[in-house]
């Protein structure tokens, strides 16, 4: 710096140079580098002048000063910018450096690092290249460098192979032959790494025809890479295993002139005991379908597809057998990239019978034990190309067919992975199949399911469309879909309600659905399961359907004498269903309707919601159904003007205690706030404002906040009713809730009904955001614990226990109050819910240290001996393995 | 336990799948008795001193080995050693007992017995098994402690994936 200081930029004459470059000899001040390239940018001095002074070093006798000054010349041409050196200094350059190269090993470092920079100029030409890399390839002997220097002589041959391949071409093979002895032993991977990007150029755009298997030799020896890198908290330049990998794959797949080569190391990998190994060479294997060709396998086919099977048959874990069956359509891609004739060697049809014959067995045996992989892997053979997949399904599926009875369900579940992509099958076949299906329907329903939306997709369906439906409407009206059928029924509808062919069985469907509902008492759960499916069904027949809402709507809701006659009768068994119905159309078709219902019918729906004589599960839907109307029509100017100046009037009979408006309040801003979440902040000010001050309001107040914020479970106003829901609402809310309540908390002053919403709260948002609330929540959650309220305890348990199990240490402090609440509620009669979440909590106790717990130890050691003879199985269960724990981490303090 | 197993390639069966939980069971009012199953699954879990295989996989412990009379509260298991001479039987059935003891209610009396004919010493071995004091005493040793402890351990990761399938049904 001194130095610096000292001289002003201009007066830098020769002295002065000569001065610097002393100081640099005998100090090694990097700013002196710098300082000098900058005067070489800002053409103070020349390049020559600045070579020429450093001339009596890089001829003095003394080795360590000829290496400094080599160094300095180094470090100052690597500060120019790429553009700084003309072709002719750079020729020069070159020149003195190959020269120099000869001179002592302890210059050749410098000399490389030299030549990096010079070869990062833009100006050089071909010859100086060709030069550099036949004085990098006959005078340094790569290996014998450390790892940085080693890097920087591919770093300079990769960028020669980026940008100045021709010249390389001059050099011709040598290059390659050069840099297999340069790079043979290379340990490091960040080295390996740039190395074998090196090479897939090289195998790419060079010749390697006369060494590739040295070529071969020198990569497959990394060959599977098992590599781990130290620590995750190494600098930027460590490689990661995925990358060495991805790299060498890219290298053994990148020509076919390896395959001769490759195959047989790939068949010796996989019949490895070591897993990493199979998959690394299913890996590559995969990836060499690009490039290789069918006759490089030819002679290894059966070896290659005995492996496969046996890795498929076999597999230890899931990714074995992803690979395996990977493979498997890769080996059948690559021999279908021979012409396929009756002549060829290899082909399609004598590999797909070999497959057949092998396999079918296994489809044949009566325990069924490897049906599942072996179906698998002829869907992976049928799967890549046509005539394989003809094969397959014409010889499979019957015999799937003939094993139905031995299985049922497997035997179907087969079948539908077959005809998962849709193949092409003989109309007999398919016959067969629905007369199978169509028979057998009541016994295997969920896998009959299933298998008619396959079937439904391959063809032609007119014959069975009556009988399908026969088979389907006593399951959607008999009222509640079982849980385990709800998806494959849901997938089915939409597939019946997608394809054309089954528009009349869509019809069908549909006119005895109505016309159950229209001639039935109804229950509520009946009009969430139809109401939740009839939409499916209407949803793409829109364009038919519109006219049909038409006429249903105008002769029902839209008409007035209807509503006056409601009003003197009560009865409400039409209007009812047609509200849910409506309620569940989506907006993008029936966006007119929408409108048009607003406007005819809101104000009937406002008063028939406040009031009296309307039964409290009536004022509901009335609710609930305005409130779906103006979430759907939130986008209306209008719409929301008026939903504004409803909430106004609510509010001023919410001041004179009406718990009515409060209910019709709570849904008007439920169904403004989940388009638009934000704007809870001023609603729930308000809440809160009526909990401190009107009596009647505490509880339903609560509620209220609940309802806010419950959202899966309310039909009207929910994604399956195509609500508009914002995607973060849940995150939004609970911020805006939890941020208002906390003050409250801190003072200590948060009535139960709060305190029970906001427990109630944390299981109705995801657990990330939930996650950092929840240690300042903990006090609460204990208390919730003790609360008169049975439904607190289950939702504050199921808090705790994800609190318990992932920052245990958090609930130190309020051990003395936990562990008894929790031995009581394990042995809490009323709910065994309640009970098996105390257990899983007590379970996950025996994670903090032994001191904290032991004062407790006995005790909970006691309760569990009473749990482990509850008269339910399932808490017995959870009671086992909370006694085990408790007993081996005894066993292990001790 | 430093020499290589005595049978080297034993047999391996199938596990028997979890058991599947009917709506009853979520049912609080209804009691559900102890039964077979129930004591079945609490054994076959524990793992074989010799092998990283578990009882039910060697066929050690099946079904029809498990006795249970919930009116008598008594349990007893009749287990059969791979091999007739095989000298981990000792630890196998201490290993049983050990996990009964653990696991079940204390009104139950518990016996374990080697299945008649499955072992040369049978005789020996079952009145070892069954003399309370003698296992009292073994589960006082520190040393077979550990070794008994490791048996039962091995399964926690079984377990431990059936209680979060557990908490999805919930």
């Amino acid at each position: 710096m001194l130095v610096t200081d000292q001289i002003p930029h201009k007066m830098l004459s020769e002295n002065n140079l000569l001065h610097l470059i002393e100081k640099y000899v005998q100090d090694g001040d990097e700013m002196i580098s710098s300082q000098i390239s900058d005067e070489l940018v800002r053409k103070q001095i020349t390049l020559l002048d600045f070579i020429l002074s450093t001339g009596e070093y890089l001829k003095s006798a003394e080795l360590s000063k000829r290496s400094v000054a080599f160094v300095l010349i180094s470090n100052v041409l690597a500060k120019l910018p790429d553009t700084f050196l003309t072709s002719i200094e750079i020729h020069h350059l070159v020149q003195f450096v190959s020269a120099k190269l000869f001179d002592h090993h302890i210059l050749a470092r410098p000399s490389v690092e030299l030549y990096n920079t010079l070869s990062k100029q833009v100006a050089i030409n071909d010859e100086d290249c060709l030069v550099m890399i036949k004085s990098i390839y006959a005078d340094v002997y790569v290996q014998s460098f450390p790892q940085t220097n080693r890097y920087t002589v591919y770093v300079i041959l990769f960028r020669f192979l980026v940008e100045k391949l021709n010249a390389i071409r001059q050099h011709g093979s040598d290059f390659v032959c050069n840099f297999i002895q340069s790079m043979d032993g290379e340990r490091d991977p960040r080295n390996l790494v740039i190395c074998f990007q090196c090479l897939q150029y090289i195998t790419k755009y060079l010749d390697i025809e006369p060494y590739k298997e040295e070529l071969f030799d020198v990569v497959s020896c990394y060959f599977p890479i098992d590599f781990k890198p130290r620590s995750a908290n190494d600098n930027d330049q460590s490689v990661t295993q995925e990358q060495l990998i991805l790299s060498l794959r890219t290298v053994l797949t990148s020509t076919n002139k390896f395959a001769q080569y490759c195959i047989p190391m790939l068949i010796e990998k996989l019949d490895a005991d070591i897993q990493s190994a199979r998959i690394a060479a299913m890996n590559v294997f995969i990836h060499c379908v690009d490039t290789y060709e069918a006759k490089d396998i030819e002679q290894h086919l059966v070896t290659l597809w005995n492996l496969f099977t046996k890795q498929a048959l076999c597999a230890e874990t899931q990714s074995i057998e992803s690979y395996a069956l990977r493979s498997v359509t890769a080996l059948v891609e690559l021999i279908s990239k021979s012409i396929q004739n009756d002549e060829t060697n290899v082909s399609t049809t004598k590999f797909t019978e070999r497959a057949i014959r092998e396999l079918e067995h296994y489809l044949k045996e009566p325990d069924l034990k490897l049906i599942w992989p072996a179906t698998k892997i002829l869907q992976c053979v049928a799967r890549s190309n046509s005539n394989s997949s003809t094969l397959i399904l014409n010889h499979v599926l019957p015999v799937l067919i003939q094993q139905f009875n031995a299985n049922k369900s497997v035997s179907l579940d087969c079948l539908v992975f077959f005809l998962s992509d849709p193949p092409v099958i003989t109309q007999t076949t398919t016959e067969q199949l629905w007369n199978l299906l169509l028979n057998n329907f009541d016994d295997v329903i969920n896998n009959c399911l299933s298998l008619s939306a396959s079937l439904l997709k391959i063809g032609d369906n007119i014959k069975i469309n009556e009988a399908l439906a026969a088979k389907l409407i006593p399951i959607i009206i008999n009222g509640i879909i079982r849980d385990e059928l709800k998806t494959n029924m849901f997938s089915l509808l939409k597939t019946i309600a997608l394809l054309p062919s089954t528009n009349d069985l869509c019809t069908t469907l549909l006119s005895s659905i109505l016309d159950y509902w229209t001639n039935n008492s109804q229950n509520e759960k009946t009009y969430t399961t139809i109401f939740s499916l009839l939409p499916i069904l209407f949803d793409d027949l829109s364009p038919k359907c519109i006219d049909d809402v038409d006429k249903l709507c105008q002769s029902t809701i839209l008409n007035e004498t209807n509503w006056q006659t409601l009003k003197s009768t009560s009865s409400f068994v039409e209007f009812i269903p047609i509200m849910y119905f409506l309620s569940h159309l989506k907006r993008k078709y029936y966006a007119k309707q929408f409108g048009d219902i607003y406007t005819k019918i809101s104000k009937n729906l406002v008063e028939f919601s406040l009031i009296d004589n309307v039964s409290a599960d009536n004022q509901d839907v009335f609710r609930l159904f305005y409130g779906n109307l103006i979430n759907k029509l939130s986008l209306n100017e209008y719409v929301m003007e008026q939903s504004n100046e409803l909430l106004a009037e609510c509010e001023q009979h919410i001041n004179q205690n009406s718990p009515s408006h409060l209910k019709l309040w709570t849904i008007v801003v439920k169904a403004l706030t989940i388009s638009r979440p934000f704007k809870i902040k001023q609603y729930i000010e308000k809440l809160v404002e009526w909990i401190n001050k009107i009596e009647f309001v505490d509880d339903l107040a609560c509620q209220s906040l609940k309802i806010l914020t419950t959202i899966e479970d309310e039909s009207f106003l929910s994604i399956n009713a195509d609500s508009i829901i914002h995607p973060l609402v849940k995150q939004i809310v609970f911020v805006h809730i939890v941020s208002y309540l906390k003050p409250l908390l801190e003072n200590n002053d948060i009535k139960a009904g709060q305190m029970n919403v906001l427990i109630d709260l944390l299981n109705n948002v995801p657990k990330a955001i939930v996650k950092d609330e929840l240690k300042s929540l903990l006090p609460i959650l204990i208390r919730g614990l003790a609360s008169s309220n049975e439904n607190v305890w289950s939702s504050a348990l199921k808090s705790l226990c994800d609190l318990i199990k992932n920052e245990p240490s958090t609930l130190v402090p309020y051990i003395d109050k936990l562990v008894p609440r929790l031995t009581t509620l394990a042995v809490y009669k009323n709910n065994m819910n309640i009970r098996i979440t105390s257990l899983v909590c007590l379970k996950y106790l025996c994670q903090l240290p032994f001191r904290t717990v032991k004062p407790y130890h006995r005790h909970i050691v006691h309760v569990l001996q009473s749990c482990v003879d509850d008269h339910k199985r399932l808490v017995r269960k959870q009671a086992v393995l909370t006694q085990m724990a408790w007993r081996l981490f005894s066993d292990e303090v001790a | 336990m430093n020499r290589s197993p005595e049978n080297l390639n034993p047999t391996i069966y199938e596990r028997t799948e979890e058991r599947s939980i009917v709506d009853t069971d979520y049912d609080n009012e209804k009691s559900d008795e102890f039964d077979k199953r129930e004591i079945f699954d609490l054994i076959r879990t524990i793992s074989d001193p010799e092998h990283p295989l578990t009882l039910e996989e060697l066929n050690v412990v099946d079904m029809d080995g498990v006795h249970i009379d919930n009116a008598q509260n008594t349990v007893e298991i009749h287990f059969k050693p791979t091999i007739p001479h095989c000298s981990m039987a000792t630890l196998i059935g201490l290993s049983i007992r050990a996990k009964l003891l653990y696991t079940l209610p204390p009104r139950f009396k518990v016996k374990v017995n080697i299945l008649d004919g499955t072992h040369i010493q049978e005789h020996q071995i079952n009145k070892q098994l069954n003399d309370k004091e003698r296992v009292t005493a073994a589960l006082e040793n520190s040393h077979l402690v550990s070794v008994v402890n490791r048996c039962i351990i091995n399964q926690d990761g079984m377990e431990n994936n059936g209680e979060d399938k557990e908490n999805n049904y919930r």
